[in-house]
């Protein structure tokens, strides 16, 4: 028998056939292989002998295994039964770990009443009012109501006139004779009882001042009315 | 393939008894247990027997199978009939849960690559474990078979790293391709031939340091 190189150079035909050697023995090989195999070995004395060293090597692992079967225990599967039904006791608890706080929130609230589930609602949307209400404050409206001293709410357009009331004109008369004229008081009473009244511009039939004045004087509610010069 | 009796248990519920592999996996995912037992009983001495020869030793080998089939149970839908045989799958999974017992006991390194390994010298295999000797130079009828020397080879096949030792196991033990194998171990197909080679040259060097290669070469 020659002795077989063990030292491999680069792989070449040869050695690419040798290495197939083994799986010729088990019967592994594709058809081609198989073929390529045996028109190689009948001209390489090194392959047959390989080749001979592998049937030896395949039926000694095989009888060594035949010597050497695992059984498992008669228990071993039972076991293996207890670990599953274990481990499939366990997914809820597990699955429930894992959850997102999102996921959780949407779990307990789809287990949540009805009615509870509303209360929470508005009671969130109420919170969350207020807060947007404190986080944007320039949104706020402006009040409705102003002092008579707020400048910003008095009209800058319009004649105005400064009228002294009787004593005796009730807050009924007055408004009254406000609302003749279209006019408004946007100042006073001063510390003589002198009220600042402004009169409608753009109205149709738009007042004349003149007009105005002529009516005011002619009521026994009214102890003065006098027009007020533009910038004065 | 296997001609391994089914070892009895307990009677699981299940449906009706799958014929093939792809039937008998199929019924396993819809979490069928008589035919997990089925498989059980089919698969698990095979893969037991492998799994001893990888561990060399039975302490581990029930875990590790019961690991394996575990995982089955699991993962039974994630098998692809296209990318190989049922086996092939199997000892897939087996194989790396014995490389796992292997880790956590410390005879494997996975930071080593197992092919640049040091060839394993005379005098180290020798101190590693009691060696079976030659007593007298074999005669023919012992070399008739070359490499039957039960204890010896058994010996020579523990001394090879666990790659090399399932190549062996998988080629001889198991009829698998190289492909197969391939498959298995995860690696390249011309990585489990190169493994093959040097499992060949170290079991040759160890049973020419114990008398036997001589021996098989007289035999001519």
């Amino acid at each position: 028998m020659p002795t077989i190189p063990m030292d491999r150079p680069a792989l070449g035909a040869h050695e690419e056939i040798e290495a197939l050697l083994p799986w010729y023995v088990n019967g592994a090989l594709t058809p081609a292989e198989t073929a390529t195999v045996e028109r190689h070995c009948v001209e390489c004395p090194t392959c047959r002998a390989e080749l001979e060293q592998c049937c030896l090597l395949a039926a000694a692992v095989q009888r060594n295994n035949i010597d050497e079967i695992w059984q498992p225990s008669p228990g071993d599967f039972d076991r293996l039964l207890a670990d599953i039904d274990r481990l499939e006791a366990k997914p809820a608890f597990v699955a429930a770990r894992s959850l997102t706080l999102f996921q959780r929130l949407r779990d307990w609230l789809g287990a949540t009443p009805n009615s509870v589930r509303w209360t929470l609602a508005l009671e969130n949307l109420t919170v969350a009012g207020l807060l947007l209400a404190i986080a944007l404050p320039l949104s706020r409206p402006t009040p409705d109501y102003e002092t008579l001293s707020s400048r910003a709410g008095q009209p800058v357009a319009g004649p105005r006139l400064r009228v002294i009331f009787a004593n005796a004109a009730t807050m009924g008369e007055i408004q009254e004779i406000l609302r003749s004229i279209g006019g408004s008081i946007v100042a006073g009473p001063t510390a003589l009882g002198v009220y600042t009244v402004v009169l409608p511009v753009g109205a149709r039939p738009e007042p004349t001042p003149a007009h105005v004045l002529t009516q005011l004087r002619g009521l026994h509610q009214i102890k003065l009315a006098e027009p007020i010069a533009e910038g004065g | 393939m296997s001609q391994y009796p089914a070892p009895s248990s307990r009677p699981v519920a299940g449906t009706a008894t799958p014929s093939t592999d792809l039937e008998l996996i199929r019924a396993v995912a819809r979490k069928d247990r008589q035919a997990f037992k089925q498989l059980y009983d089919q698969y698990a001495p095979r893969i037991g027997s492998y799994l001893l020869k990888l561990l060399k030793q039975h302490e581990g080998v029930s875990e590790a199978v019961n690991d394996t089939m575990l995982a089955v149970w699991q993962n039974a839908e994630r098998f692809d009939p296209a990318a190989g045989q049922l086996s092939t799958w199997l000892f897939g999974i087996a194989h790396h849960k014995g490389l796992k017992v292997l880790w956590q006991v410390g005879k494997f390194r996975a930071d080593q690559p197992i092919d640049t390994l040091p060839p394993i010298t005379l005098d180290e295999a020798g101190d590693r474990e009691e060696a079976p000797q030659a007593t007298t130079a074999p005669g023919p009828e012992q070399t008739v078979m070359g490499w039957e020397l039960g204890a010896v080879l058994k010996w020579a096949l523990d001394q090879l790293s666990p790659e090399h030792r399932s190549v062996i196991e998988l080629t001889f033990g198991e009829d698998c391709s190289y492909p197969e194998i391939a498959k298995i171990v995860g690696c390249p197909p011309n990585t489990v031939k190169t493994r093959m080679f040097h499992a060949r040259k170290k079991l040759a060097q160890l049973l020419a340091q114990r008398g036997y290669w001589d021996a098989a070469k007289l035999k001519e």
